[in-house]
């Protein structure tokens, strides 16, 4: 259908639209006009995907300045849905009519692209990548073409001879399609992808490819300032952008970049004794000046840096790191320095500056050079030649806490812990380098892009994340769901039938009570509702040590009696098998129960749709393990500089994952499920104003204080009318807007608008007030709704 | 001496390369050089208990270079202000690479020395204001580290006490309450009413404190929409509700707790929590008719009859017209 919102023409590839899509593209709208920030939180399957791309593909092509579109998301299967998406709009407006050419690719790792014989047989993803370089590099390539037998990949040289444009027409690629293309063309898909980055209105990567500041300046350099950038999925983007610029050293790190250090001193006594020019030729360049040398930086960079700030990059390296040897010493004294730090008995903390302080105390290592150590060591790796990079992740690591340790100093911590669990007795060492706030990873992307839209089914509070992330957004929405039928019901179970209450607090969470309440959940549960059952527990601790009791109190034999039961384990390939043979279970009609954990693989990105999952419980709140260290120093990190209270962080931070939890059983208008919420604290109002509106909204009072008895019966009469046949027509202009409906709405609008522009004339203050309301509405999309 | 050739510990893991040689066993260390000077059992040389020190780095290598490193330091401690350019300032950096790399590895080990010595003899002057530049710098760190720490402290302290303030205000609050409720003979409805003004304004109070002070970080852009505002004030409803709440369920008595009874059929609920679901019902009139769970459903009180009830709930009246006339 098409539609115009404020005189953008908009295509949209269904013949019909769902309120709060068209909300959504209002607001969204609004956030690229003003090229500001926005923050969208929008319910779980109803169509997020393809109305952020039909709006922006619209915006894109209808002005000139043809702003690029850049959408990140999480994981590969949401990578490929959104490019089917977007095939299918292009398809759509092509159908229409329009004559426009659009280049769209998505881009991911090696390891799903390579179409090399043997290469593409290797399972882990760094060897892959280690594979790959090491029959891509520019000196392979050199010596191959010097005459000399090495191993080259005729993918990749191909590719080198030919140009890409000329080879792709414009149009949409999915990773299916890029591979396609390769294997007919005889070119290597990944490369051609990255190639083509540069030329695409609209690309669709992982995370990683913008946030990682160690691929990030690889991947992400050359795009324009104008694009705009789309992270979707983006509840644990905090978490993303923190564990991008945190690292673990343990034992056996240092021991083999002690073996790299003595393997790459060898190469350069040996080259030495060649009479190689090489080791010449990098010295007289790094004396010239650092950026000479990154001139040459190109498409077999082994690693990148992880923070060179731009001006440091112009710089040149400090004179007692420019010789290879003394580089080489320079890096084993650092490796020996954290070999005698990790020999702590306790538990240390200290600031970046303060460990500085000390390495130079006891080693003589200035600030500088330990700066440039990451980007030194790609010099010399590419110098020496050296083919396994993969060997040298160890030392890459070091050197990587070397420069991000003298680079930083705000918003960082090194841990020491000599146990790295808390019930480990064998001593293992650890150093954590933590990231405690987020808004460092993330700042170059909000300072480079004009417009950066971050959304996801579950967001709330909204304004906690313009908080942490440290920037300002123009648009701040979150939509509630219009229903029809009332197709998901949540509840909250605070006590058992037996009136004991519930609760995972740490207090009573073994209390047998308790845990034989929880089962009570599950058996009742088992017994109503059909087919599958979803079933979250805080953690993977709890939820062995509750499955352990209700093995003894006999529960689980009482659950078998209904449903066959699954449990999702650390291991991920477990995971699978067992989530596979859930599936299987509720194909077979007999519906199965899958226990899983919070903030586990389940619980993000693997949906629950119609029978696979007709009930969600979440046993207790899902609150983070508040005893680690890294969590208590960015709490207080938290507390000091953005002001948000340790509380608040910590329910905020459970319930966006209870919220993501809970979110699996819905997926779309026509699918059914319950939520119940096991748990005495979510009755608390605190609690429940951190969930989405979208959920919040279909809470009631009668639903919020329940015991398992009432929760049966109620779930009960909720599932005999959900099993009712659903009509399409019976949702029209109500949850499901036609072209009509659209066009009725905007001129309802129109008119109001004009009725309060008279009445300016009238009373002239209440009309001005009124009318500003109503212009505000109209922009924001709020007033095309009215749900509430 | 000879005595000990026979019984050399196996600990006594000497360097006889070095000038100073190094050992792993204190016990060797204290019994031969108990009496001054004496030779080293392995390559003869005079040494002194004083030149050995406690091992830091596994690596001995690392060891011995870091203490020539500490010998060169003290000489060598130009600074890039000494230095017209950058470009020469690395070149020194290099030259004293050059000779401790030298000195480390025994390469031409007397001009090296030599060559440190005419350095360190024609920059005296400079090598001795450098020195103290650094023991100022350093002293400036600590000095500065302290301050961070107690700053750090006082800010821990100080949130704590903020905490407990808060907690001992509720407390009082709670006792004063009922205090009154059962000693004046004003009607309860009037008494809990003044009350949620005062801690309206309270909890208002308390916002814009944290807003003055975190100014920087927060935001205020212009073009937030209408309902972003409404969002925060049902946060602000929210977090008052919650005062009271938290004293109902911090500490659980199942007695007192908040249940529905279920014998009176039309969903009766207990105490405070009937003025919440008027706010809930009102705002989303829900699963009524669809699901069929009538039975337990409390009706909503209509906009109109919006009564100080509704209003102790923390529910502003002009919000409830508001979402009705839509």
């Amino acid at each position: 259908m098409l539609f115009e919102i404020d005189g953008l023409p908009v295509y949209f590839p269904y013949d019909r639209i769902y309120p709060e899509q068209y909300a959504y593209m209002c607001s969204l709208k609004q956030t690229l006009d003003a090229q500001g920030h926005g923050v969208l939180e929008m319910p779980s399957g109803t169509g997020k995907t393809v109305s952020l791309l039909s709006l922006i593909v619209s915006y894109q092509q209808f002005y000139p300045e043809k702003r690029k579109l850049i959408y990140c998301s999480r994981t590969v299967p949401e990578i490929e849905k959104a490019l089917a998406e977007l095939k299918r709009l292009i398809e759509y407006r092509k159908s229409c009519g329009l004559q426009e050419s659009i280049l769209g690719l998505g881009l991911t790792s090696r390891r799903n692209l390579c179409l090399h014989p043997s290469v593409s047989k290797e399972k882990k993803g760094k060897v892959v990548d280690a594979r790959c370089r090491n029959l891509t590099a520019s000196w392979v390539r050199e010596a191959a073409q010097a005459g000399q037998d090495v191993e080259t990949c005729s993918f990749y040289e191909d590719l080198e001879n030919s140009d890409v444009r000329e080879v792709i027409t414009d149009a949409i690629y999915t990773l299916e399609d890029i591979k396609e293309i390769g294997k007919t063309k005889n070119m290597c898909p990944y490369y051609m992808a990255r190639r083509l980055l540069s030329y695409a209105n609209v690309v669709i990567y992982s995370y990683h490819y913008m946030l990682d500041p160690k691929i990030a300046d690889l991947i992400s350099k050359e795009m324009s300032k104008e694009s705009i950038v789309v992270f979707d999925e983006a509840h644990n983007i905090d978490n993303v952008c923190i564990e991008s610029l945190s690292l673990d050293i343990m034992r056996p790190t240092l021991e083999a970049s002690s073996k790299s250090i003595a393997h790459l001193s060898e190469k350069i006594e040996t080259m030495k004794q060649q009479g190689s020019e090489k080791l010449k030729n990098e010295y007289e360049k790094l004396v010239q000046g650092l950026q000479e040398t990154l001139q040459s930086r190109d498409d077999d960079l082994v690693m990148a840096n992880p923070a060179l700030p731009e001006d440091l990059l112009r710089e040149a390296v400090p004179g007692n790191i420019r010789k290879a040897e003394h580089f080489v010493a320079f890096l084993k004294r650092f490796n020996e320095y954290l070999k005698t730090r990790l020999r702590v008995l306790n538990v240390t903390a200290e600031t970046p500056s303060s460990f500085l302080r000390h390495l130079k105390e006891i080693t003589y290592i200035e600030k500088k050079p330990l700066q440039f150590c990451a980007e030194r060591l790609s010099i010399l790796i590419r110098t020496l030649e050296l083919n396994n990079v993969d060997e040298l992740q160890s030392l890459i690591k070091v050197a990587a806490l070397a420069t991000l340790v003298a680079t930083y100093d705000a918003g960082f911590m090194l841990i020491l812990e000599p146990y790295e669990s808390e019930n480990a007795t064998v001593a293992n060492p650890i150093l954590r380098f933590a990231c405690l706030d987020a808004s460092i990873a993330i700042k170059p992307v909000f300072d480079r892009f004009s417009s950066v839209i971050i959304t996801s089914g579950t967001l709330s509070p909204l304004d906690m994340y313009p908080k942490i992330l440290d920037f300002t957004a123009t648009v701040l929405e979150s939509y509630p769901m219009t229903l029809t039928r009332n197709c998901f019901l949540p509840m909250v179970i605070t006590r058992g039938s037996d009136q004991v209450a519930i609760s995972s607090k740490f207090e009573v969470r073994n209390d047998p009570a308790v845990v034989r309440n929880f089962g009570n959940i599950l058996i009742e549960f088992g017994k109503i509702v059909p087919d599958g059952i979803v079933a979250f527990f805080p953690s993977y601790l709890y939820m062995e040590s509750i499955i352990a009791m209700w093995h003894e109190m006999g529960i689980l034999t009482e659950a078998w009696k209904t449903k066959l039961i699954f449990i999702e384990t650390p291991d991920a390939a477990e995971t699978s098998i067992a989530l596979d043979n859930y599936r299987r279970a509720c194909e077979n009609g007999r519906g199965a129960i899958l226990l899983a954990v919070a903030r586990g693989k389940v619980s993000e990105g693997i949906d629950f749709d119609h029978h696979y999952g007709r009930a969600v419980v979440m046993f207790g709140i899902p609150y983070q393990y508040t005893e680690s260290r890294i969590l208590k120093a960015r709490l207080e990190f938290l507390r000091d500089v953005h002001r948000v209270r340790e509380n608040d962080f910590l329910t905020f931070d459970a319930l966006r994952h209870a919220a993501q939890c809970l979110g699996r059983v819905l997926r779309g208008k026509t699918d059914y499920g319950l939520m119940v919420f096991a748990d005495r604290r979510y009755a608390r109002q605190d609690k429940r104003s951190k969930l989405p509106k979208w959920i919040n909204q279909y809470i009631t009072d009668t639903s919020v204080n329940l015991s398992t008895d009432m929760g049966v019966a109620i779930a009960k009469k909720f599932l005999r009318s959900m099993a009712q046949p659903l009509e399409t027509q019976a949702q029209l202009g109500v949850s499901l807007w036609t072209l009509e409906d659209v066009l009725a709405r905007q001129r309802a609008q129109k008119e109001k608008l004009e009725r309060a522009a008279q009445g300016i004339g009238h009373h002239h203050q209440y009309g001005a007030v009124e009318a500003q309301r109503l212009i505000h509405e109209r922009a924001t999309g709020a007033a095309y709704m009215d749900v509430s | 001496m000879s005595l000990l050739d026979d019984d050399v510990c196996p600990y006594f893991d000497t360097y006889n390369t070095c000038g100073a040689c190094l050992s792993r066993c204190e016990n060797c260390i204290e019994r031969l050089f108990a009496h001054g000077p004496a030779p080293c059992p392995t390559c003869r040389q005079t040494l002194r208990k004083a030149t050995f020190s406690e091992q830091t780095f596994e690596d001995l290598s690392v060891e011995k270079e870091v203490r020539i490193r500490k010998q060169m330091s003290s000489k060598f401690n130009k600074r890039r202000e000494d230095f017209k350019t950058l470009k020469d300032y690395n070149d020194y950096l290099e030259t004293v690479e050059d000779l401790t790399f030298k000195l480390v590895n025994e390469i031409d080990v007397e001009t090296t020395k030599a060559a440190i010595d005419k350095f360190a003899a024609e920059n005296r002057d400079l090598i001795r204001i450098n020195a103290d530049r650094l023991l100022n710098e350093s002293r400036m760190a600590t000095q500065k580290q302290e301050m961070l720490r107690l700053e750090r402290q006082r800010r821990a302290e100080a949130y704590l006490k903020e905490l407990e303030e808060e907690q001992a205000a509720k407390n009082e609050d709670r006792k004063n309450l009922i205090q009154e409720l059962a000693t004046s003979d004003k009607s309860a409805k009037t008494i809990l009413a003044a009350r949620q003004a005062i801690s309206l304004k309270k909890t208002s109070m308390r916002k814009t404190e944290v807003k003055a002070s975190s100014s920087g970080s927060s935001n205020t852009p212009s073009l937030l929409s209408d309902s972003y505002w409404r969002m925060q004030r049902d946060e602000e409803m929210d977090r008052h509700r919650d005062e009271e709440e938290d004293e109902t369920s911090d500490t659980f008595d199942p007695v007192q707790s908040q249940y529905m009874d279920v014998d009176l059929g039309v969903g009766y609920v207990n105490s405070v929590n009937n003025n919440k679901a008027h706010a809930g019902g009102l705002v989303y009139p829900l699963l009524s008719s669809s699901i069929g769970v009538k039975d337990l459903y409390v009706e909503p009180i209509g906009v109109g009859s919006l009564s100080r009830t509704s209003k102790a709930g923390g529910y502003r009246l002009g919000f409830g017209y508001e979402r009705a006339i839509e």
